[in-house]
């Protein structure tokens, strides 16, 4: 092949390319394929721009949340364990570790006496403060955007985010359920779930923890010796 | 190829029929489906099983693969193999009769191939045309058919009936699998699945080690996340399709 003709190739290649594109872009416009696209759309704008001021609230309570745990990572001047300590303050503050526990003990949180729900509480704190602050270890330049927010449920918010990670390729879909703790005029938002492309880490911690309640006859105590051993 | 691919069909099937003798269910995903789990003896073992082929090859290999091939260019190669997937996820939309979403893979694998050098570049995702995974087993489902038992399959790990019939169907829908077969390229063919499987176990690898050893009881929470990540995609990520949550009631009764 002469040079010339590898030129021509090449244009050729790249004019078809463009005008491959071009119609795909062409057609987006026109009036069948702009409705379809206002379908698919729809799915992706499930969370309206937030006008609501609940929903606002909690919106930016998340993108903080976010702002100061990638601060905390991201400093220079911390020890790996004065990091550790601050991101756990982080979580202790931000998250309503009580509900959490509750849920995560679905049906057997009735099965157990004040004791062992308390016994559980404390040991089910410990376990989320050392997989949240090793995973939040792992952390590697990811930036997390809030897009937006929604009513669930009777009482909660659910906040949607999206994590980009500086490699490149499509965002992770994060949501946080939020629940005022606090009054309308002086809320106090708490993190009582996080669901990422859909898995609840609380619906995914309850069947863990159900399954060895169980495999152990139906009884509390040998969760409690795993999570403290 | 598609001598085993029919065989594993039929076995599925005849597993599928046994889908109407489901025991009682042992978990519940977020809109309160069932996860039915009859098998749960040998699916354990099973596990067990490819815990260990995971430790000694799969995850020795993906170290491999990422220690030799940095970042940028593995990121290309998943691109490519996803572009490649397009007729499949293409015929499933249509089968779904989401054609607004059909008309998305299209534009995607055409944008993808030619502006973005066969697919190695997700140059749609730039112009914000995000990527849908689409299977047989979520055709199947959108069409009603239940998800059936659970099921750990050797070596491809946690499915349900459902989903392990859907994955020999979409085998055997796939044009460049047949292109590939009728020319008797099988080299090419077990190349490709190779280089999926190291894909995948890359993008995921992390994740599943960390669930790993988060959770009490791998099997279990492995399976939740089975069932959970299906139900979202079957719902095409939006909560909203999915109706009633029984999460939401559940952690709406605590105070």
């Amino acid at each position: 092949m002469t040079l010339n003709m590898k030129k021509i190739l090449l244009c050729t290649l790249i004019v078809s390319a463009l005008s491959v594109a071009g119609t795909v872009r062409a057609f987006d416009a026109s009036p069948a394929a702009m409705m379809a696209m206002q379908a698919a759309d729809q799915r992706a704008n499930v969370f309206e721009k937030v006008s609501d001021k609940k929903l606002e609230r909690a919106q930016s309570f998340i993108q903080k949340l976010g702002d100061e745990a990638i601060s905390v990572i991201a400093d220079p001047n911390l020890s790996p364990e004065s990091r550790r300590d601050a991101f756990k303050a982080l979580l202790t503050q931000n998250f309503d570790m009580n509900t959490i526990g509750r849920f995560t003990l679905g049906r057997y949180w009735r099965v157990a006496d004040t004791e062992q729900q308390k016994e559980f509480l404390r040991l089910f704190r410990d376990m989320i403060l050392n997989v949240y602050s090793k995973r939040f270890e792992e952390y590697s330049g990811q930036t997390m955007t809030a897009v937006g927010a929604r009513y669930e449920g009777k009482r909660d918010i659910i906040v949607l985010s999206q994590v980009q990670s500086p490699s490149g390729g499509n965002p992770i879909k994060v949501d946080w359920r939020v629940r005022n703790r606090g009054s309308d005029a002086r809320p106090d938002y708490k993190v009582i779930d996080v669901i990422v492309e859909g898995i609840s880490m609380s619906l995914t911690q309850r069947s863990d923890f159900a399954s060895v309640i169980e495999r152990n006859g139906g009884q509390i105590q040998p969760l409690l010796v795993h999570l403290g051993g | 190829m598609l001598q085993s691919v029919s065989k594993f069909l039929l076995v599925t099937f005849g597993v599928l029929s046994l889908a109407a003798c489901a025991s009682t269910p042992v978990a519940y995903t977020q809109s309160g489906q069932a996860i039915s789990d009859p098998l749960e003896g040998i699916n354990r073992a099973t596990f067990a099983v490819n815990e260990g082929i995971d430790t000694v090859l799969l995850e020795p290999a993906t170290e491999v693969y990422r220690f030799v091939i940095p970042q940028g260019p593995r990121t290309g190669i998943s691109n490519a193999l996803n572009n490649l997937k397009s007729p499949v996820y293409f015929a499933n939309e249509v089968l779904q009769g989401d054609f607004a979403d059909a008309w998305i893979v299209l534009k995607r694998f055409l944008i993808n191939s030619f502006t973005g050098f066969g697919g190695i570049l997700d140059t749609a995702s730039w112009e914000g045309i995000d990527y849908i995974p689409e299977d047989f087993g979520q055709t199947l489902a959108t069409w009603g058919v239940s998800s059936g038992p659970y099921v750990v399959l050797p070596l491809l790990g946690p499915s349900t009936v459902r989903d392990a019939f859907g994955m020999g169907v979409d085998a055997m829908m796939d044009p460049i699998m047949w292109t590939l077969n009728d020319a008797e390229q099988d080299a090419l063919m077990y190349q490709r699945t190779g280089l999926t499987v190291l894909s995948t176990k890359d993008m995921i690898m992390d994740q599943m080690n960390d669930l790993y050893e988060s959770s009490l009881d791998p099997y279990a929470a492995f399976r939740s996340v089975y069932f959970q990540r299906r139900e979202a995609l079957i719902n095409d990520l939006d909560p909203a399709q999915g109706g009633a949550s029984i999460t939401s009631d559940e952690f709406d009764a605590i105070d």
